[in-house]
């Protein structure tokens, strides 16, 4: 009794990963037997069979107003971006110089400050962080003016992107 | 035969590559391609998700959003549907959650009851408008029933055609689990659908 109950289980699970993929040809073979011989297994596999075909008929299909929307917001979030990164290159390419122009003279500003300080008798550690500060201090002007400017750098972006997608 | 497989193959490849430099560039002519393309499969599969079509026509919008955001990850190797509908996934979860729900599961308990599934009604005769009619009374009824992992599967599969690799690859689920959700969810829908076509 118990056998039975798991050919029936069985041939339904195979049934279904049939479905899905391509079966052994052993498992193929015990199937379509089992199926030849169990008539509750082959009503069974067509009442799924159905299902499967209603669950296919359903149609939900985008409306037009969805897709238009979706897609003019992402043109614009596009637009905007590009926009954004078209503004942002001068900064970028201006803090790309300035790096290399302070990896080239570091060394010989470290340099003069030390000369300059032991010229002038100035204790160690004045001078180092005098050159600390002067050091820090255009990469900080920098950022400020970076910070000050980005209200006006990144407003009209939105407008400017509005009306390239309009 | 196999040739013009191969060839298939290659061409899926060499377009999926596109669609992965298209998106880096954030190219806005490729983006609107394909929105074009997937807009009734990515609604269908978020509709079949959520159960819930204003919900899930929200949830559209962010997926385009968040393709256009994180195109860089898309790397062409696997198929663009498979990592889109990852993207809508991803975005229900994070919804779900928002709502305080743990996981998809309980999407089913906020609109499992609800017919959001339309069937679209052909110009029929009267006795076959009202046969289809039920039918897809019957439809939306057992899927409404299923559990939304099952019924996401089913719908992966069958509706969308995916493999059960790349259902895997969407729900980040190991293969087994993928299988068992099938099976399961056929062995659901089967009662619930032959209950209510006697």
């Amino acid at each position: 009794m118990n056998r039975v109950a798991n050919d029936h289980e069985r041939a339904f699970e195979l049934y279904c990963m049939a479905l899905a993929e391509s079966l052994s040809a052993n498992d193929r073979d015990w199937l379509e037997n089992h199926l030849v011989s169990c008539a509750d297994c082959r009503m069974r596999n067509q009442h799924t069979q159905d299902a499967i075909a209603a669950l296919k008929s359903v149609s939900i299909v985008a409306g037009d107003e969805v897709v238009q929307n979706t897609r003019r917001r992402v043109r614009e979030l596009c637009m905007r971006g590009e926009t954004l990164r078209r503004r942002m290159r001068p900064i970028w390419i201006s803090s790309a110089f300035a790096s290399l122009w302070m990896a080239c003279t570091t060394p010989y500003l470290w340099q003069s400050f030390d000369l300059t300080g032991h010229w002038l008798h100035i204790p160690d550690l004045l001078w180092q962080m005098g050159f600390l500060v002067a050091w820090f201090t255009p990469a900080l002007t920098g950022a400020a003016v970076a910070l000050w400017l980005r209200p006006a750098l990144t407003s009209g972006v939105r407008e400017q992107a509005a009306r390239a997608v309009a | 035969m196999f040739l013009a497989a191969a060839r298939a193959m290659e061409w899926t490849l060499r377009e999926n590559v596109e669609i992965a430099r298209g998106l880096r560039r954030r190219d806005p002519e490729l983006l609107d391609r394909l929105i074009e393309r997937y807009q009734h499969r990515l609604l269908r599969y978020l509709v079949f998700l959520t159960g819930n079509r204003e919900l899930a026509e929200d949830i559209f919008q962010e997926t385009w959003i968040r393709v256009m955001e994180r195109g860089t990850q898309y790397n062409g190797k696997a198929k663009f549907d498979t990592w889109l509908f990852a993207i809508a996934r991803h975005l229900v979860i994070d919804w779900s959650r928002r709502k305080t729900a743990v996981s998809l599961e309980a999407l089913q308990e906020q609109y499992g009851s609800e017919h959001a599934f339309d069937v679209p009604a052909n110009s029929k005769s009267p006795f076959d408008a009202v046969t289809e009619r039920e039918n897809r009374e019957n439809v939306e009824a057992a899927l409404a029933r299923l559990d939304t992992l099952h019924r996401e599967v089913l719908v992966l599969r069958f509706h969308e055609e995916l493999s059960l690799e790349e259902i895997a690859t969407v729900t980040n689920s190991p293969l087994s689990t993928v299988k068992s959700r099938l099976y399961r969810g056929l062995a659901s829908l089967k009662p619930a659908f032959s209950e209510e076509q006697l």
